[in-house]
């Protein structure tokens, strides 16, 4: 409990500080540097760069399947990462396929959004180029399971209501034996049932991009092999959006790494915060020991 | 029997059917070459002109066909002779590129399977009757007469990874030709397969062509070996003169008769002067992807001068098959996956149902107050019928009259074929303009939450909480740019200072083998648990049958 106003000191109060300070401090911070951009040096962090060692590496006569699973809240971490994947993938002519959830239709709007636009950029064409199926229930494992096996038999229609079999890319894309890469973009990375029945089973190499709050759990799968790259938060889109600029696929970097910077001095403050709040409880503590002596 | 054990049992069987389908090895079935046919080879065998190729019944996975020549017309087997391993790892993933020979066992093919991992493995079988395989081992190369295989080198001392090869046996002897990656060509011969002794040189060391041959095969010339390449739509052999290879060329005639051909990857095979090969239709200069017709053709070489026109002897069609079914038991994960899938939507449309019906009934009742008479106000708060109205169910109006519009204008305006349409129009409103910022509104008001807590709550109040504090500051900064730019003022020899460097150890050292630890012992308890209630040791799961 808080002492009571009166006897508080200094320190207390620095501790036991309104809420609503922080709130309208945090929100100065973050409006004030998404205003004024800071240029900030780009991490770089080493599973980016073997996401993107590997997309150069993929064979042009296969596909790419996306799992896309963002939603509007981890918009800023994971757009990034989606956008910055797939200009890597129309720049090398390497085709792909999207797969969304119906328990996550913002996933596939979101998604959708982002690859018309890029799309349309670099003059790639739907169903030929790229393809985003109708979202798909999702019922776990058995799912992906069925999805593996028979892309067709499975999917059965693109976003636009054609059937898979109309669709020129997809002739030549009828089970995960033609997809050389999965790349799910999510919140959460989440991929234990992709590497459960899916990348375990056919070997299938796995990526995942996801909000940096989430990534810490993906590092194991990193470590063993099972996850051969991983975008981690803005930070990770901002890697990457580096190296697509770099390699002169686009001219500027994007949201990723607009993100990044702001995110740079959230995170600053609230290290700076929890600082403050640990040195006025010292200082509280010390106060109140010179007070007893 | 009880339901209980009936149900018991019912779930042990499913168990197995899945259990089965998750382990068995994909198993071809429907029309095996389906999808693409070529690398053809021919062999005489007691006066029957055989011909082996590889049918693949989607992209890769490849698997041995064969041809009887009767009546001077080639007749496709409706079965494979030769399938993918099912419990060996070494060709699971398909055979390729065979070439066979006749033997005193009878006919051995050769060919490279393919695996999980690199390196292809050549691999030999024998048959007596030129239709039933005996699987004899992998061939065994080597240097200095120690014939040993080894994990990443199963053939033994291999020069570099085989891309192609070719196999000859006369008199005794065997003669193997590696083309390899880096194009080289070596030699091994002997008395055994497994006994093959390389080469200490390569027969051709360096490439003998700018680029990578389509299709690669050597036969023997008296005791020369003639090396083969084909290229799109030119054929050359290559003999020996000196140091060097002279060669000869050929424009190759269209493989069905058309321009539209290209010849396809793989092996070919030379007999009597017969050239046997797969081809492919063209499209952009390069040859387009199956399922498309593709076609084993044989082209005359015998006798022809260089530049030649030559002639086809025979063309196979392959027109694309009947769709595979890539395991055993694999109707039942499909049928699982669209029952889950419907079982799923059903789900949806009872959640929707079931708030429909709630906030229905809720409107309904507040619509039945709506018309009390005045005294009789039946409506907690009291005030004008309307206000109550609102506040009673005004959530609930908003919740179904939205509700009724995003599913017309999803349903109508989804498509690219609606653009321009108010459906269209309306959809992306209600989704830009409502659905998308309050998500993210929502989501961002927690990051205020989050820092309040961790203002007022992270204190370090013990050593462990100063560790705590420490790593998340550490993992926090070390991902940021800001992160960087610390990192950037302290020198590069000076690693333990840099945050990027700590948050990365931090999180894929300390994170990584605390996480797995968690993750090993929660997933032991899972397959526990699910052991359980597979084997019915588990009653809680029935508590509520009988």
């Amino acid at each position: 409990m808080a002492p009571e106003n009166k006897k508080r000191s200094l320190w207390d109060r620095i501790q036991f500080c309104d809420p609503r300070i922080l709130y309208a401090l945090f929100a100065v911070v973050v409006i004030g540097f998404e205003m004024v951009q800071v240029k900030m040096p780009v991490p770089n962090p080493v599973w980016v760069g073997k996401l993107y060692d590997r997309i150069e590496s993929l064979p042009p006569d296969k596909a790419v399947l996306i799992d896309c699973d963002y939603g509007a809240g981890n918009r800023g971490e994971c757009e990034g990462q989606f956008k910055a994947v797939i200009q890597h993938l129309f720049a090398r002519n390497i085709k792909f396929m999207v797969v969304t959830w119906t328990t996550n239709v913002e996933g596939q709007k979101l998604g959708r959004q982002v690859l018309d636009e890029v799309a349309k950029k670099m003059n790639k064409v739907d169903g030929e180029d790229y393809v985003m199926f109708q979202a798909i229930v999702n019922a776990g494992g058995v799912t992906l399971q069925s999805l593996a096996k028979d892309i067709h038999g499975f999917v059965v229609k693109d976003i636009n209501g054609r059937d898979l079999n109309e669709i020129p890319m997809m002739k030549n894309f009828r089970s995960i034996a033609d997809v050389s890469l999965i790349y799910r973009v999510a919140y959460s990375w989440g991929g234990i049932p992709w590497i459960g029945f899916v990348q375990s089973v056919y070997g299938t190499p796995l990526a995942a991009g996801s909000a940096g709050i989430e990534s810490s759990t993906a590092y194991p799968y990193l470590d063993s092999g099972q996850l051969c790259g991983l975008l981690a938060g803005a930070a990770g889109a901002a890697a990457y959006e580096k190296r697509v600029m770099e390699a002169g696929i686009v001219g500027e970097t994007g949201i990723g790494t607009k993100t990044v910077s702001v995110q740079s001095f959230a995170t600053l403050f609230v290290v700076v915060s929890i600082l403050i709040s640990n040195f006025a409880m010292f200082m509280s503590k010390l106060q109140s020991r010179k007070g007893r002596a | 029997m009880s339901k209980r054990n009936v149900l018991k049992i019912i779930a042990f069987l499913v168990g197995l059917y899945f259990f089965l389908e998750y382990i068995l090895p994909e198993k071809v079935g429907g029309e095996f070459d389906s999808y693409e046919v070529g690398s053809p080879v021919c062999v005489e065998k007691d006066g029957k002109k055989l011909q082996f190729y590889v049918g693949n019944y989607y992209k890769g996975r490849g698997i041995i066909g064969r041809m009887v020549k009767s009546a001077g017309k080639w007749k496709k087997d409706p079965k494979p002779c030769l399938q993918r391993s099912l419990f060996l790892k070494f060709d699971q993933y398909g055979l390729v590129e065979p070439d066979c020979a006749i033997t005193p066992e009878g006919l051995t093919l050769l060919y490279l399977g393919q695996n999980e991992k690199e390196p292809v493995l050549c691999y030999a079988v024998s048959s007596d009757d030129g239709q039933n395989f005996k699987k004899k081992g992998p061939v065994v190369l080597s240097t200095n007469d120690v014939f040993k295989t080894f994990e990443n080198a199963p053939n033994g001392q291999i020069p570099d990874r085989i891309k192609s090869f070719a196999a000859d046996y006369k008199g005794g002897n065997w003669d193997v030709y590696l083309f390899t990656m880096t194009y080289r060509v070596w030699h091994a011969a002997g008395p055994d397969l497994k006994h093959l002794t390389l080469d200490a040189v390569p027969l051709v060391p360096s490439t003998l062509t700018e680029k990578s041959p389509n299709a690669f095969d050597v036969y023997k010339e008296g005791d020369a070996p003639v090396l083969v390449y084909v290229m799109d739509r030119e054929i050359t052999e290559f003999r020996k003169a000196g140091d060097g290879w002279t060669p000869k060329s050929w424009k190759a005639p269209a493989g069905n008769g058309t321009n539209d051909t290209i010849y396809a990857g793989g092996r070919m095979d030379v007999s009597d002067g017969i050239l046997y090969l797969g081809t492919k239709k063209m499209q952009k200069g390069r040859p387009i992807d199956s399922p498309y017709e593709t076609t084993l053709c044989a082209v005359n070489l015998r006798d022809k001068g260089d530049g030649e026109p030559l002639a086809p002897e025979m063309t196979v069609y392959k027109k694309v098959g009947a769709s595979p079914r890539p395991t055993y038991l694999s109707y039942g994960t499909e049928w699982a996956g669209k029952f889950l899938t419907v079982v799923g939507s059903f789900a949806i449309f009872i959640a929707m149902i079931n708030l429909m019906l709630f906030h229905g009934k809720k409107i309904y009742q507040s619509a039945l107050n709506y018309n009390a008479p005045v005294g009789e106000e039946k409506l907690p708060g009291g005030g004008a019928p309307m206000r109550n109205f609102l506040k009673n169910a005004g959530y609930s109006a908003v919740f179904l009259i939205f509700l009724a519009v995003m599913i017309v204008c999803a349903l109508k305006g989804q498509t690219d074929e609606a653009k321009g349409t108010i459906w269209k129009t309306s959809f992306d409103f209600l989704f830009n303009a409502i659905q998308a910022p309050m998500g993210s509104a929502v989501f961002s008001m927690i990051t205020f939450y989050m820092i309040s807590a961790a203002y007022r709550s992270f204190k370090v109040r013990s050593l462990e909480a100063g560790f705590l504090m420490a790593a998340a500051i550490v993992c926090m900064v070390g991902q940021m740019p800001i992160g960087e730019l610390l990192a950037s003022l302290v020198p590069e020899s000076w690693k333990l200072l840099q945050l990027p460097w700590l948050s990365s150890k931090l999180l894929s050292v300390l994170n990584a083998a605390a996480y797995r630890a968690v993750l090993i012992g929660t997933l032991i308890g899972s397959v526990a648990i699910s052991l359980r209630i597979w084997l019915g040791l588990d009653n809680s799961v029935y508590s509520s049958v009988d």
